[in-house]
């Protein structure tokens, strides 16, 4: 790794040091409920660049640090929490607590101030806005504008929350939402690709069976977590079809080749393993998805590092076992990895995605199985399905679906001032009392918040 | 408040490059803050209020609000899916007749499907939409709500009228109360509510080219095209 | 652990009274400065290895080394190429390659230079290529090309790629201006540059116009544009349509950027009262598939922009999807396919790229910078062309095999063709024995083993031939041409 060599005191300095994995972790323990580490470990960009050069923020708390760096990194931390290290108006710990990104010139946030002024005579500017909010759930979730007709027909409700709630609950029935619109939020998750699916010009799988999965289990008053843990397919009809299903030819082409027992939602089927796992004996890229899609850590963007003593073990000899770079990312991506060597990706005894106990060349006492700093027992045989369990109960999974479905409605990510209500969703999300984990539920609340609701 | 000697800020929302405004009460408008013609446009530097750089000519201040207006400053867009059904419920058009290019080629779904909204996953991986409108957004837009204007207008013509009930458009001119009739009907089926007075007023004036009397069915076209393409049905 | 309160925080910042509002763009009339450069960047998408195209290792016999036997590797202009007297054979299909000619047509102009990459990701990866893994800011070069050389050009940067090539890069400063206008199909590209022609049965464009004029003050004083006014996706909308439409609209792109002809019946341009382009043959001639390889169509609108003075950073990419017509022509994954047959990926999938490139190259050594000053030189004359990857291939293979798959690997190089660099020789030099590419001296462009070079290097000569200066610019004499 090239070496340059700024004083430190520079902003937007290029020092590089070491960086430390064990980093996210320490500091996340030290700021628990800020959003950066609400649920999960900061990213390495809060303090770095390109890691392991530090941004401004990195190099204040660099400059704190004396001693052993696990020790030291709480004090240091709470040295610099006064300072603007990038020198945009909010101290550090300002922008911790708001969301923002400390070593960030670009990242601050203004509160907007109340509106002023004679009323507005068709919105409610500043205040929850009843009619505002119906045209967007409808569009949001119908695919359309509401008519003419309709809106007068909600402006002369008497109960608006009512009719407003009715209008989603037809909403989310529609064919819009049940084939379009949900289905558009499952792409960056399935990543199709027509070419290689089951009727393109080189059959490998079919990803129509994702598609239904996806909207099955956000749809009608199901388990959300059905995404990683359901041990069903949906069929064309609708229904859900259990066991081994049969594809083309050796491979299995187009079929499902995962027992009942080794099924976990999403994260197995036939396309998700043929496409990221493909002819890997470690399938990192396979993990680093299913990490990405349903709990929001990018491992490629510094994101949801825990790393596990003595990973990685380079099992596969690829060198990321280099202490200088690679090392970061692969102490927790390699970990997650192990439970899907066990799936075949393209080819193998069993068709495209099918499990294989003796597919990877090492033993399973080899390597460190984890996910969530949760180790994986019994790898070999229920590896990915424990490690969709964890994954499926971690407060980040509830966090992502909260996220998914606020940024979609609301067409944007969450502003600082709106973090609180999406720690409610989030938090609501998987309280048995209140949405149990049911995606309608959530979006129901997710109406009534003022992220939506608020012109 | 710290940040107060600078008065161009931007927020930037956690991983998002997204540009958004606040401002807690309306902006006066910044010299040479204009959309006309010229070069124009205004760039705010210093404390507190815009002062612009604008070179050119045409450009118009905006008027001042006349009530509270929002300081969220964030709206969302109304992608291709919506804007195709909405066109099609208004002007009573089947999907396949709101918009071809060349008279074959889906717009909403193939030629303009990324600038309004859309993406291909499945043959161009594309497994995102656009975050925000592109440049050629506006452009895409006009080309799909004329499309469907003249789809109808013709249908209105060849057959009994369905959307274009208050209009002779066989005749050679259109009256104050067609044109009223008319306009308030477009308003409904496109933006859902009723027109402004001087809505109304400023549509009215489709009807006249410089003293020569625009023909019904181009007036009908022209004042549908400038009622679909508002931001108001746009955004929301 | 410290304590804090949010709510208490957010009503503290929204206490004091704030004006502010987006940056705008300034936008012109398409019009070039004198000393303006173009960028084209052609991405192999997937991983194209440098020591599978142009630093080819010649196999001693039975090698586990990724290597080639002497009979499949050329020489031309100072380069090294993998080369086969016959036409190969792919999954049925057969592959000309198209190395050698490109090297023997252009080799003077380009040159190799080794790097290491720093991710493995396809995505990441793909970025990196583009941003310099984060040297210049986070600002992609093509962003950076836009904001140095796109004063007064309409749509100054225009990416046709996908994936980690479409990313914006991370740097929040960039100018709308300079930020990349995704196309998702070139050949149609056109048709977003005109709101009206082209629509049969619309009424006079002056009737249109007045209604367009009359729809702006319905946006400007309506409830809604009032109430909405400081949204910056609106204002963007605005500027954009208010601004920039009329000065696109007025350079008749929709004739312009048309590169198929017309054809009655299948491309009806006629009958809709529209027109090819007047380039329109030359481009053809030079991609006569356009109309079915969407790589040939990304290449002829590229120039076309070019051509055109509205743009000065193009990117166009492969798709992932396979081409097959009367041949392979593009391979499933594009370059990823080297997963499960590497040598034949890597020698389809160079050919396709470099076939391309050579009819992009062909037309800007040909076309006149300024058609009124022929003196001003050729387009060729101020283009660089930038052949970014992902990342390279594995090194190894199983003992004198060309029948494997290979995995992503950090180490491999990019090439570049520009008269505005030093071309005609590699910066940088291969180890055989393991297939590893290592550095040069940046002053005298020797071999340097032992050494690496990074994104960040690559984007800085870039940046030398586009006279993009920025701080933590690399520098490297050897490159430059006195």
């Amino acid at each position: 790794m090239r070496l340059t060599l700024l004083p430190i005191a520079l902003v937007l300095l290029s020092t590089s040091a070491l960086a430390r994995p064990t980093g996210p972790r320490l500091y996340c323990a030290h700021y628990e409920d800020t959003p950066a580490c609400r649920g999960a470990v900061v990213s390495c960009t809060q303090c770095h660049t390109a890691p392991p050069e530090l941004n401004a923020y990195g190099g204040s708390i660099a400059s704190a640090l004396s001693g052993d760096y696990d020790e030291v990194l709480p004090a240091a931390l709470a040295a610099v929490e006064g300072e603007d290290s990038d020198n945009d108006g909010l101290s550090n710990l300002e922008e911790l607590v708001l969301g923002t990104r400390p070593g960030d010139a670009q990242s601050f946030f203004v509160a907007p101030a109340a509106p002023s002024g004679p009323e507005n005579p068709a919105f409610s500017v500043g205040t929850y806005d009843d009619a505002f909010a119906y045209r967007r759930l409808t569009i949001a979730y119908c695919g359309r504008s509401p008519t003419y007709d309709e809106r007068q027909t909600f402006a002369a409700a008497a109960d608006k929350a009512q009719a407003r709630h009715n209008a989603l609950n037809a909403c989310l029935d529609s064919t819009y939402w049940q084939t379009e619109g949900l289905a558009r939020l499952a792409d960056k998750r399935i990543r199709p690709l027509q070419a290689i699916n089951v009727d393109g010009v080189i059959p490998l799988a079919d990803y129509s069976w994702d598609y239904r999965l996806f909207v099955h289990a956000l749809s009608d008053d199901r388990d959300a977590r059905d995404l990683l843990t359901a041990t069903y397919h949906v069929g064309p009809d609708g229904a859900r079809v259990s066991g081994v299903i049969p594809g083309n030819g050796g491979d299995q082409v187009g079929g499902q080749p995962s027992a009942v027992d080794k099924r976990a939602g999403m994260i197995t089927t036939q396309w998700f393993l043929m496409v990221h796992t493909m002819f890997s004996e470690l399938p990192r890229t396979t993990a680093a998805q299913a990490y990405r899609a349903y709990l929001g850590q990018d491992i490629a963007r510094s994101e949801g590092l825990l790393p596990t003593d003595g990973e990685p073990k380079d099992i596969d000899n690829k060198g990321v076992d280099d202490q200088d770079t690679c090392v970061y990312c692969h102490s927790t991506l390699d970990p997650l990895a192990y439970a899907f060597a066990y799936y075949n990706g393209i080819g193998g005894g069993g068709g495209n995605g099918a499990f294989r106990q003796n597919r990877p060349s090492w033993q399973p006492s080899a390597v460190e199985a984890m996910i969530l700093d949760v180790p994986l027992q019994n790898v070999q045989t229920r590896g990915v399905v424990d490690w969709a369990q964890q994954a499926a109960s971690s407060p980040l999974f509830a966090q992502t679906m909260a996220s998914m479905f606020l940024t979609h409605a609301v067409g944007r990510a969450p502003r600082p001032d709106e973090l609180d209500e999406l720690s409610a969703l989030a938090d609501g999300f998987m309280d048995p009392a209140v949405d149990n984990y049911r995606a309608e539920r959530l979006l129901h609340r997710l109406i009534d918040t003022d992220a939506f609701g608020v012109p | 408040m710290r940040r107060l000697t600078l008065s161009l800020l931007t927020f930037v929302a956690s991983c998002a490059m997204v540009t958004s405004t606040s401002c807690t009460e309306p902006v006066a408008p910044a010299e040479g803050e204009g959309e006309g013609e010229g070069e124009g446009e205004g760039e705010g530097e210093g404390e507190g209020e815009g002062e612009g750089e604008g070179e050119g000519e045409g450009e118009e201040p905006l008027p001042p609000p006349p009530f509270a207006i929002s300081t969220k400053g964030a709206v969302a867009w109304k992608r291709q899916r919506a804007l195709e059904s909405d066109l099609m419920t208004a002007l009573v058009l089947a999907k396949g007749e709101v918009c071809n290019e060349l008279g074959q080629f889906s717009c909403i779904d193939f030629v303009h499907q990324v600038p309004l909204g859309g993406n291909d996953p499945f043959v161009k991986s594309q497994y995102e939409p656009l975050a925000i409108p592109t440049v050629t957004t506006p452009i895409a837009v006009e080309r799909v709500v004329l499309s469907a204007c003249v789809a109808r207008v013709t249908k209105d013509i060849d057959a009994a009228p369905v959307v274009f009930t208050t209009l002779d458009l066989g005749a050679s001119a259109v009256s104050d109360e067609e044109a009223d009739a008319t306009i308030t009907a477009l308003f409904r089926r496109l933006l859902m509510r009723d027109p402004e007075a001087h809505e109304l007023a400023e549509l009215r004036g489709l009807t006249d080219d410089e003293g020569t009397a625009v023909p019904p069915r181009d007036f009908a076209i022209a004042s549908c095209f400038a009622i679909g393409t508002m931001v108001e049905g746009l955004f929301y | 652990m410290p304590s804090f309160n949010r709510r208490r925080l957010l009503q503290s910042l929204g206490a004091a009274a704030v004006a502010s509002s987006t940056v705008s763009s300034r936008r012109a009339r398409a019009q070039a400065s004198a000393d303006q450069k173009l960028l084209f960047v052609v991405a192999a998408a997937g991983g194209g290895s440098l020591i599978d195209s142009f630093l080819p290792i010649t196999d001693p016999g039975n090698s586990s080394i990724v290597s080639y036997p002497a009979g499949f590797i050329a020489e031309s202009n100072g380069f090294r190429c993998v080369h086969s007297p016959v036409p190969i054979n792919l999954g049925g299909f057969s592959v000309n390659g198209h190395l050698l000619p490109f090297l023997q047509r252009h080799g003077r102009d380009m040159l190799v230079m080794t790097q290491e990459s720093t991710s493995v990701n396809h995505i990441i990866a793909q970025k990196r290529s583009l941003t310099g893994a984060g040297v210049h800011g986070g600002k992609t070069i093509l962003e950076a090309q836009a904001m140095r050389h796109g004063e007064g050009l309409l749509l100054p940067n225009v990416n046709m790629c996908e994936s980690g090539y479409l990313e914006p890069g991370d740097d929040p400063s960039v100018p709308d201006s300079a930020r990349a206008v995704a196309v998702a199909d070139a050949l149609l590209f056109p048709f977003a540059t005109d709101g009206f022609r082209g629509i049969r049965g619309a009424p006079s464009r002056s009737l249109l116009e007045r209604a367009r004029r009359a729809r702006r003050t319905l946006d400007r004083t309506s409830a809604h544009g009032f109430t909405f006014r400081d949204a910056s996706m609106e204002k963007s909308y605005l500027q954009a349509r208010e601004t920039l439409t009329p000065q696109i609209e007025a350079q008749d792109l929709i004739t312009k950027l048309t590169a198929v002809a017309n054809v009655p019946g299948a491309i009806p341009l006629n009958d809709f009262g529209l027109d090819s382009s007047p380039d329109g043959a030359a481009v053809r001639a030079r991609f006569p598939d356009l109309l079915t390889d969407p790589l040939e169509a990304q290449a002829a609108l590229a120039f076309l922009l070019a051509r055109h003075k509205v743009s000065c950073a193009m990117s166009i990419a492969p798709s992932f999807n396979p081409l097959l017509d009367g041949g392979l022509r593009n391979t499933p994954l594009a370059f990823d396919f080297s997963h499960s047959n590497h040598v034949l990926t890597q020698y389809a999938m160079w050919s396709r790229i470099l076939k391309v490139t050579d009819g992009l190259i062909t037309l800007l050594k040909a076309q006149d910078w300024d058609d009124a000053d022929p003196s001003q030189g050729k387009m060729w004359d101020r283009s660089v062309v930038y052949i970014a990857t992902d990342f390279g291939r594995d090194k190894t293979r199983p003992p004198g095999s060309f029948e494997f798959g290979s995995g992503h690997h950090l180490n491999n190089g990019n090439v570049i063709i520009s008269p505005l660099l030093r071309g005609g020789r590699a910066y940088g030099g291969v180890d055989t024995a393991t297939g590893l590419t290592f550095g040069f001296n940046p002053v005298t462009g020797d071999p340097a083993p032992g050494t690496l070079m990074h994104e960040g290097d690559v984007y800085s000569a870039l940046a030398h031939a586009l006279d993009i200066d920025f701080n933590g610019r690399t520098a490297l004499p050897a490159l430059l041409r006195s």
